[in-house]
């Protein structure tokens, strides 16, 4: 199982990716990107079967990146890890069909509660 | 009344561990000096129009310790910076990340929105009205000595106005 983590910060993808293996997912298969386009075309290469992204990012938001996997007629399982988690951001997400939101900080215990609708442990 | 929150200890503690690992520690600690030549660093926040509205001073110990640990970068690059005074690039990258960070303890829900603006690692360099901000943010502060596991500790000042 190959999960696509995008956030234009490489110490936050790193982070992300250790506390995927404290919750228990160190076995999954993690492709990264810095930007939504980046995301876009790992997409396009070989599809993950999860998508952690971050909101805000040079180039194309998470947002942008969500609508566009849309527009492509991508069914991917979504959701945003970022610092800003405001109520009109949340809306967004979902409509938009963000399957959930992880505000930073988070714990190890957020992602395995997230993930185990998404992933087998 | 205050426009901005701050974090407490319990608070602070959750965004570290989260951003170095387990054994993280955050106490009390003293608050840092704002003015040019001691050495400080400060991250400023800005609202939704670019006006500031908060800070977040470090020293160098923390600004090294936590430059360092984000990437996992040796713990004697850590010690080298502290000794020179001098932070490398990467440092000041990791820094960065962790100052935009620190912005979620400075809202909630009846807050106003707030973003990292810049990080200045000269407090020299600081403009006008960033420093007038510092002046009337003085009062609302919170100081914390936060410990990064298998790094070192260092002072961490987060003031709102």
């Amino acid at each position: 199982m190959k999960i696509l983590i995008v956030d234009d910060s490489s110490a936050m993808r790193m982070i992300v990716r250790r506390t995927l293996r404290e919750a228990g997912y160190g076995h999954l298969e993690v492709q990264q990107a810095g930007d939504g386009n980046q995301a876009l075309e790992s997409v396009h290469k070989d599809p993950p079967d999860l998508i952690f992204s971050d909101w805000n990012m040079p180039n194309k938001s998470g947002l942008e990146f969500l609508e566009a996997l849309n527009e492509e007629g991508y069914k991917i399982p979504f959701g945003f890890v970022t610092t800003e988690a405001t109520s009109e951001m949340r809306a967004k997400a979902t409509q938009a069909g963000a399957r959930f939101l992880i505000s930073k900080p988070f714990t190890a215990e957020t992602f395995a509660k997230t993930l185990e609708s998404y992933v087998k442990k | 009344m205050p426009v901005y929150v701050l974090p407490n200890a319990a608070t602070l503690t959750k965004t570290v561990e989260m951003l170095f690992g387990d054994g993280a520690k955050v106490a009390p600690g003293k608050p840092l000096d704002a003015k040019p030549g001691s050495g400080n660093l400060i991250a400023i926040y800005v609202d939704n129009a670019d006006k500031p509205v908060a800070a977040v001073l470090c020293d160098i110990p923390f600004a090294a310790n936590a430059g360092c640990a984000l990437s996992m970068l040796p713990a004697g690059a850590a010690k080298d910076a502290i000794k020179t005074k001098k932070l490398e690039q990467t440092m000041l990258d990791n820094l960065y990340e962790v100052m935009n960070i620190v912005s979620t303890m400075l809202m909630d829900e009846h807050t106003p929105h707030l973003k990292l603006g810049t990080l200045y690692p000269d407090l020299g360099k600081l403009p006008a009205d960033a420093k007038a901000m510092l002046g009337a943010a003085a009062k609302n502060h919170a100081d914390f000595m936060v410990t990064v596991p298998r790094y070192g500790a260092g002072v961490l000042s987060l003031l709102a106005i």
